[in-house]
């Protein structure tokens, strides 16, 4: 989802990835690298290949895929399969796009299994908290009490193969907190078809996924965020995708800028300072996880995490209180920074409303 | 009523142009294709034995060539060269902040002794315009961090020029850059044209001159009469006829909160993001805040220390309304002798006649919400500009010129946008205008409150709007 500008309180989370050491690169892998302005942030694609033109028709074409899915998923283009989904859905059934129906289907998913803290229904509440950030005012109880009678996910109802109903009159969906780990996974189908096997994704920071391994190299060594800067937890990827949400700071002068996390149980901004990073098999996983698991907490998030296999978890506080969950992948504290290797620092996005987990089905 | 095209552009080239800079380019290969062909005058070549085939070659061929010589060596060299009957000399400024006032003495210096000798001096700290990733960059082997942000990052060179425009308002600022690029492919075949167009369009719309290098391919390519390269070449050319019309008139920007500072480094971060948020600002130098009435700022923001007398006139401007932003805490300010409003441990607020005093701790912990923190700072009426779906996207708003704004957008993003924009002011018609399609569209506003609102249909790198009929 779109922000305007002025509003837009996209959150830094400090990922710090360490990517292939280039001092080791074998004369036949290549390194590829291009970037791309979509859905409001920055993708980046890395890529190593013995033929580095294949290398960036593969990342062209990636590119052209996470394009065309933010004219499909974009709440800011009036003329986006989603806006029009928005417009006209409500009480009647509407076709839309598979890639449309099968994300809006990814979303249930988490929103089931995180009980509604994941909703792609909140955009309504994000909008009115917006407005609020740019007024410096919170929004009145009587219009957030209107407000919540909009928003709900069990108001979403999917009728295969590729028609979706809402049940309510105001209900309106935003992809948020989950197009872009949706896009990412679709970006590697992209890469791969070319041929590629070793490459990196990267969804302005909050979203990164990893294929195969730089040259030389175990896999993708990323630094996590860290608001304490004290524990410096890192994870190796291969072949599995890392998401970060973070609430922090956004006013060093006063109270009244609110937090871009909505939890649609309290319809309030989160007020809380920490960082969680979800390790997964698939961006969509990490992308939905991550918020998901920020809104519920280490207590009933670790619980979520225990019941799904080959997902980690590890919430991180201002004050370097940390708390790691993991049904597989290992992320390590303190770990050293692995010289000559490429560092890339990530963040989170404004997720909107809460996450969850397609692909953590699709396990290693 | 449909107005012909014709028109329409007989009339744009009529109007008023604010002072765009130019665009001179730098060629370092042994073949040069002619200044004709090219449609440039203007050409820099290192001032180096090595290169006087070359020089002797771009003269031939029609080209005003400026020597680009090292600040240390332009006393000595400028005689050479004016004997030469070169059209100028580039003075490379060493380091990498804004020429102190000793490069300002020395291009004084060679001026008056060699009257006929255009001298220039190029700013030191230039860098690529470019919207960066948060990964990946390649050099010598190491891939290394780029710095966080919360939006896509924007390397600009936004606040070198402003800074420079109040330091030096004799001169037009002078900019360039070495290409940033990124992987093998790149290095071989140079940056795409886009790049191109993007810092002649930044230069031009925030009312620089550039220094432009060429690749070597896209040099070889152009001097072998290249398909590729010459049509390449024609977009630059475009971007360069686009921002090069100067009419001798030089705008200033439109800019209600003022930056008091003489310390570019030490403002630099907290400025640099707020041209990245399209916060209109304009420096104030301490003496012209000293000596100079500042009623047409709403907000005004100073480094610590601040002596007496600006302390005293920080507290009479909020007294009057304004907002007063004071960055670090030395000193003995007369506001402190009441408690503050409010209180945490990066700011106080402390309340002063009908405004307010703003004292932030040092250095700036965030200084990407102390960007976010000035707009909140301003009362709705007094946010100049707004922009949305321009996460990418700076914009300069030139103040009137007779009846007309101009507001010069430039997307780093390089990715068509459909850019919705809020300008404070009541503006009945407005033109849009861009390289690829000239001049002018028509575009449909609204008035609300004060503002006027449209929407720029489609602003790929560079585009122009002209608005009036307040």
């Amino acid at each position: 989802m779109r922000w305007p500008e002025t509003a837009r309180d996209s959150f830094l989370l400090p990922l710090l990835l360490l990517l292939g050491c280039a001092s080791v690169l074998g004369a036949t892998q290549q390194f590829v690298y291009k970037k791309q302005y979509a859905m409001g942030t920055v993708y980046e694609i890395v890529a190593y290949d013995p033929s580095p033109k294949r290398a960036s028709r593969a990342i062209e074409a990636a590119f052209r895929r996470i394009i065309e899915l933010d004219h499909v998923m974009s709440n800011f283009d009036e003329s986006s399969d989603l806006s029009r989904l928005n417009r006209s859905a409500h009480f009647h059934a509407e076709a839309v796009p598979p890639d449309l129906y099968r994300v809006i289907q990814d979303s249930l998913i988490y929103s089931r299994l995180s009980e509604g803290k994941f909703d792609i229904s909140v955009a309504p509440l994000v909008d009115a908290w917006k407005a609020a950030q740019a007024r410096g005012k919170p929004p009145s109880a009587s219009v957030i009490e209107k407000l919540r009678r909009c928003v709900g996910y069990q108001q979403i109802e999917l009728i295969p193969p590729n028609r979706v109903e809402f049940r309510s009159p105001c209900l309106r969906i935003d992809l948020g907190a989950i197009g872009k780990g949706y896009a990412v996974d679709r970006a590697a189908e992209a890469l791969r078809s070319y041929g590629l096997h070793n490459a990196l994704i990267n969804a302005g920071g909050s979203t990164v996924y990893a294929m195969g391994t730089p040259p030389g190299q175990p896999g993708w060594l990323v630094h996590l965020r860290d608001p304490s800067r004290r524990l410096d937890p890192t994870v190796l990827l291969r072949d599995d995708s890392i998401s970060t949400s973070e609430q922090s700071r956004s006013s060093l002068i006063g109270p009244e800028a609110f937090g871009h996390i909505i939890n649609p149980f309290t319809d309030r901004p989160v007020n809380a300072t920490l960082a969680v990073s979800v390790v997964a098999r698939t961006a969509v996983a990490t992308d939905g996880l991550s918020t998901t698991l920020f809104l519920m907490g280490p207590q009933e998030g670790g619980r979520l995490v225990r019941s799904l296999p080959d997902v980690a978890a590890l919430w991180v506080s201002l004050a370097g209180k940390s708390n790691f969950v993991s049904t597989g992948p290992q992320i390590m504290m303190h770990h050293s920074a692995i010289h000559s290797l490429l560092r890339i620092t990530n963040y989170s996005d404004n997720k909107d409303c809460s996450g969850a987990v397609p692909g953590a089905e699709n396990r290693r | 009523m449909r107005i012909p095209k014709i028109i329409l552009i007989l009339a744009c080239m009529l109007l008023p142009q604010p002072g765009w800079g130019r665009v001179l380019i730098r060629w370092t290969e042994a073949a040069i294709p002619s200044s004709r062909a090219l449609g440039v005058n203007d050409i820099v070549i290192a001032w180096a034995p090595q290169q006087q085939t070359l020089i002797e070659a771009a003269k031939n061929k029609g080209f005003h060539v400026y020597a680009e010589v090292a600040d240390e060596q332009a006393r000595a060299e400028a005689a050479r060269i004016a004997r030469e009957g070169l059209a100028g000399i580039v003075v490379k400024a060493a380091g990498s902040s804004p020429a102190p006032e000793n490069h300002q003495k020395l291009i004084q210096e060679i001026r008056s002794t060699w009257p006929k000798l255009s001298v220039l001096l190029l700013e030191p700290g230039g860098k690529q315009p470019q919207m960066r990733g948060t990964m990946v960059v390649n050099r010598n082997g190491i891939l290394e961090v780029s710095s966080p942000t919360r939006q896509p990052w924007i390397d600009s060179n936004v606040a070198l020029i402003r800074f420079e425009q109040v330091y030096d308002p004799s001169e037009t600022p002078l900019i360039g850059f070495d290409w940033n690029l990124t992987d093998d492919l790149e290095r071989r075949l140079g940056p795409p044209p886009e790049d191109y167009l993007l810092a002649i369009a930044e230069a031009g719309a925030f009312d620089a001159d550039l220094i432009l290098n060429l690749h070597s391919k896209l040099q070889q390519g152009l001097a072998q009469g290249d398909k590729e390269s010459w049509a390449s070449w024609q977009r630059i050319r475009r971007y360069i006829a686009f921002y090069t019309q100067r009419h001798g008139q030089v705008l200033k920007p439109q800019a209600n909160i003022g930056v008091i500072t003489d310390d570019y480094d030490a403002s630099y971060e907290a400025v640099n993001l707020l041209a990245r948020h399209n916060i209109p600002f304009r420096f104030v130098t301490p003496q012209e805040f000293a000596s100079s009435p500042v009623e047409s700022l709403a907000l005004i923001i100073a480094w610590s220390p601040v002596n007496e007398s600006s302390a005293r006139k920080m507290a009479d401007f909020a007294s009057s309304g304004g907002t007063a932003v004071l960055v670090g805490g030395q000193g003995t300010f007369p506001w402190r002798s009441r408690p503050p409003i409010q209180k945490n441990e990066n700011a106080a607020i402390y309340s002063e006649g009908a405004g307010r005093i703003v004292e932030l701790s040092e250095p700036i912990v965030d200084p990407e919400a102390f960007a976010q923190d000035v707009r909140r700072l301003l009362e709705p009426q007094q946010v100049e500009m707004s922009l949305w779906n321009a996460l990418t996207v700076l914009a300069n708003n030139y103040q009137k010129s007779g009846t007309e704004d101009v507001l010069e957008l430039v997307n780093y993003s390089e990715q068509p946008l459909r850019v919705q924009v809020r300008l404070k002011g009541i503006f009945s018609t407005i033109r849009y205008e861009t390289p690829e399609r000239g001049c002018c569209q028509s575009i449909p506003t609204t008035q609300n409150h004060g503002f006027t609102e449209f929407v720029v249909p489609r602003l790929q790198v560079g585009g122009r709007v002209r608005l009036s009929g307040e």
